[in-house]
C-alpha cells in the first residue's frame, strides 16, 4: 500500500481523534483530572468511559474487517456483515430467552449461546449452498438473505410483543446498543476481535488468490471452499458474539471498507482488512461519543449515528472520486 | 532416463458438468507433444471449456484419466503442487480495478509469499525485467481498471508466465482484442513457446493466426474428437473446415 504523505496524514487524524474520544461524552473530562485518584471524573474516565472505549474499538473492528472480508468471498460489493441473517438468527433466539426465562441477553449464558446459534447459522448457509461441484458463491449470499427474511419477520413479530409488554428497549435489535460494560467484558472483546483480525490477516493471501477467479485461485495452490467455509464460519461465530452484546448496528460493515478503497487504494486484501479494522473502530467510537454528547443524558441508538454521520462522509467520498 | 513425448494426454476421457450424464457420446482421447503450442478448437458448445476446467483439476471428469508429463495425473494431484505445473487464463479473467498493474503482477507470487506477503528482491526484479522485456513498463504504475482490455490481457498473460509453470492455458485469449492485438498476442504465444520454453494450450476461433502460429491441434465437435494432429494437416485437409462446418 501507498505509505504516502496523504495516508500518513489521515491515518495520524483518526488515531489522534481515537486516543482523544474517552474525553468526550456527556461532559468535556479536563486533561488534568486524569490524574488525579479522587475526582469523579477519574473514576467517569477509567471505569466507565475506557471499558465502552475498547469494545467500541473491538466492535467497530471486527464489524469493517469483516465487512471487507464478505465483499471478498462472497463476490458483491453490497455485501457486509448481517446480510446472511446471522445477526437475525442471534436476535430471534436471545429475545425469545430474554421473553420466556428472563436471561438477559448480554449475560454471558446468552453471549456464549449466540456464539453456537452462529456457528450453526452459518454451518447451514454452507449446506444450503453447496453443491457436488463444490460452494456456489452466489447461493451462500441467496440463502443469507432468505434466512434473514424469514428470522427478520419472526423476530419483528416478537419485539411488536414485547414492546407492548414491557414498554420498548427492543430498539437495540434494530439499531443496536453499546453498553457500558465492566472492564473484563471489554478488554475480552478488543483482544478476541484483535486475535480475529490476526486470523483474517493469516487468510489474506487465500483471499487475495480469489480476487483472481476460483480457477486461477486454484492452480495458485489454494482452496477457494475451504477458505470461504472458514473464514464463514469462524466470522459467524465472532459476529453473534458482538451481537449479543450490541445488538445489530448497521452501516459500519457495509461502508468502511469501501471509504478505505476509495481513500487508501489498498492493493491487497492484508493492508484492505487492517485498515478497515483501524477505521472501524475509530469511527464506532466516534459515533457512540457523538450519541452521548448531542442530548446528555439522552443517548441516540448508535446505528440511527452510524448511518446519518456516515451516509454523507461515504457520498462525500465517492463524490470526489 | 526415458524421454518424455508428451506434456498433456487424456485416456479415455468422459466429462459431465452434472456428475451424471457425458457431455459426449463418445471417449476422448489426446496427446499433446511436447515442444509444440498446441490448439484446442471447435465450434460453441462443443466442449472446449469443460475439458480445460478437467485439465486444471476441476471435478468435471466423470471417467478416464488426464495426465501431465506422462506421470503426473491431475486429479490425484496436491493442491499446492499445482502453481509449478499449470497456469490459466481464463476466458473471462476477474480482476481489481484499483489496484497498480505491479500489485497484480506480484499475485503470480502468492504461492511461494510468506504471511506477511513480502516478495523477494528476486521477484520484484523478475517483474521489473519481464515488464521491460515485454514492452509494459510504462503501465508499471497504471491502475488495472485504466489501461486498454489489449494491454490488459498482456498483463494477464505475463501473470500466468510469471507463476513459473511448465504449462500455460489460455481459454480464448484472444476474443476481445483487434486484429493488431491478435497478431501481438499470438506473437508473445510463439515467444513464450519457442525461448522461455513453456508448454502451451489455447483454445480459440483465430483460424488463422491457428495456422501460423501453433504446431498440434485437437478438434472437438459433439461426438467427441473430430480430429487430432498436426496443424498442417488440419488445414491441409480440409477438415477445418468440415469442423466448423463451412464445408
Amino acid at each position: 500500500m501507498n505509505l504516502s504523505l496523504k495516508n500518513l496524514i489521515v491515518l495520524s487524524i483518526a488515531l489522534l481523534a481515537l486516543l482523544l474520544c474517552p474525553l468526550f461524552g456527556a461532559e468535556i473530562i479536563p486533561f488534568n483530572s486524569l490524574f488525579s485518584t479522587s475526582s469523579m471524573d477519574y473514576r467517569i474516565f477509567w471505569e466507565l468511559r475506557i471499558p465502552r472505549w475498547l469494545l467500541c474499538i473491538g466492535v467497530g473492528g471486527i464489524l469493517s474487517s469483516l465487512g471487507g472480508c464478505y465483499q471478498n468471498i462472497l463476490r458483491n460489493p453490497l455485501a457486509e456483515p448481517y446480510v446472511l441473517g446471522i445477526s437475525s438468527a442471534v436476535a430471534l433466539v436471545l429475545v425469545s430467552l430474554d421473553l420466556f426465562t428472563s436471561i438477559p441477553p448480554t449475560s454471558m449464558i446468552a453471549v456464549i449461546l449466540a456464539g453456537i446459534v452462529g456457528t450453526l447459522a452459518s454451518i447451514f448457509l454452507l449446506a444450503m449452498s453447496s453443491s457436488p461441484i463444490g460452494i456456489q458463491v452466489d447461493r451462500i449470499l441467496l440463502s443469507g438473505l432468505g434466512l434473514n427474511f424469514v428470522l427478520s419477520a419472526t423476530l419483528f413479530l416478537l419485539l411488536s410483543y414485547v414492546n407492548q409488554q414491557m414498554g420498548g428497549g427492543s430498539l437495540r435489535w434494530l439499531f443496536g446498543n453499546i453498553p457500558w460494560p465492566n472492564l473484563i467484558t471489554s478488554a475480552s472483546v478488543f483482544s478476541i476481535s484483535v486475535l480475529l483480525l490476526v486470523t483474517l490477516v493469516l487468510f489474506s493471501r487465500q483471499m487475495d488468490a480469489l480476487t483472481l477467479g476460483d480457477s486461477v485461485a486454484r492452480t495458485l495452490g489454494f482452496s477457494p471452499n475451504l477458505c470461504r467455509m472458514t473464514v464463514l464460519v469462524l466470522s459467524s461465530t465472532m459476529l453473534a458474539v458482538t451481537v449479543a452484546l450490541t445488538g445489530s448496528i448497521g452501516f459500519v460493515g457495509l461502508v468502511v471498507p469501501h471509504v478505505v478503497r476509495l481513500i487508501f487504494r489498498p492493493d491487497s486484501t492484508r493492508s484492505l482488512l487492517a485498515l478497515s479494522y483501524l477505521l472501524g473502530g475509530v469511527f464506532l467510537t466516534l459515533s457512540d461519543v457523538l450519541s452521548r454528547s448531542i442530548l446528555p443524558p439522552f443517548e441516540f441508538p448508535i446505528g440511527i449515528i452510524t448511518t446519518l454521520i456516515g451516509g454523507p462522509i461515504f457520498l462525500a467520498v465517492l463524490w470526489r472520486r | 532416463m526415458a524421454t518424455i513425448n508428451s506434456f498433456l494426454s487424456g485416456c479415455n476421457v468422459a466429462l459431465s458438468t452434472d456428475r451424471r450424464n457425458p457431455l459426449h457420446p463418445t471417449l476422448i482421447n489426446f496427446k499433446f507433444p511436447t515442444r509444440k503450442t498446441a490448439a484446442l478448437v471447435g465450434c460453441n458448445g462443443t466442449g472446449k471449456t469443460t475439458l480445460i476446467r478437467a485439465i486444471l483439476g476441476e471435478p468435471v471428469l466423470k471417467s478416464g484419466v488426464i495426465t501431465f508429463f506422462e506421470n503426473r495425473t491431475i486429479h490425484t494431484l496436491p493442491q499446492k503442487e499445482f502453481p509449478e505445473l499449470v497456469a490459466y487464463l481464463p476466458q473471462e479473467q476477474p480482476f481489481l480495478s484499483h489496484i497498480a498493474v505491479r500489485s497484480f503482477l506480484e499475485l503470480a507470487f502468492l504461492p511461494t509469499m510468506s504471511v506477511l506477503g513480502r516478495l523477494s528482491s528476486a521477484q520484484t526484479d523478475t517483474i521489473s525485467y519481464y515488464l521491460h522485456r515485454w514492452r509494459l513498463a510504462s503501465l508499471e504504475k497504471h491502475l488495472m481498471g485504466r489501461i486498454s482490455s489489449g494491454e490488459r490481457q498482456k498483463i494477464f498473460l505475463l501473470r500466468a508466465f510469471l507463476q513459473g509453470a511448465k504449462c500455460l492455458v489460455l481459454d480464448e485469449p484472444t476474443n476481445h482484442l483487434d486484429p493488431y492485438g491478435k497478431s501481438e498476442f499470438w506473437a508473445l504465444i510463439e515467444k513464450l513457446n519457442h525461448d522461455d520454453r513453456i508448454e502451451i494450450l489455447v483454445t480459440s476461433h483465430d483460424l488463422d493466426h491457428i495456422q501460423k502460429h501453433s504446431q498440434w491441434v485437437l478438434a472437438l465437435d459433439k461426438q467427441g474428437v473430430a480430429f487430432e494432429g498436426s496443424t498442417r494437416d488440419f488445414f491441409d485437409s480440409n477438415q477445418s473446415k468440415k469442423v466448423f462446418g463451412l464445408l
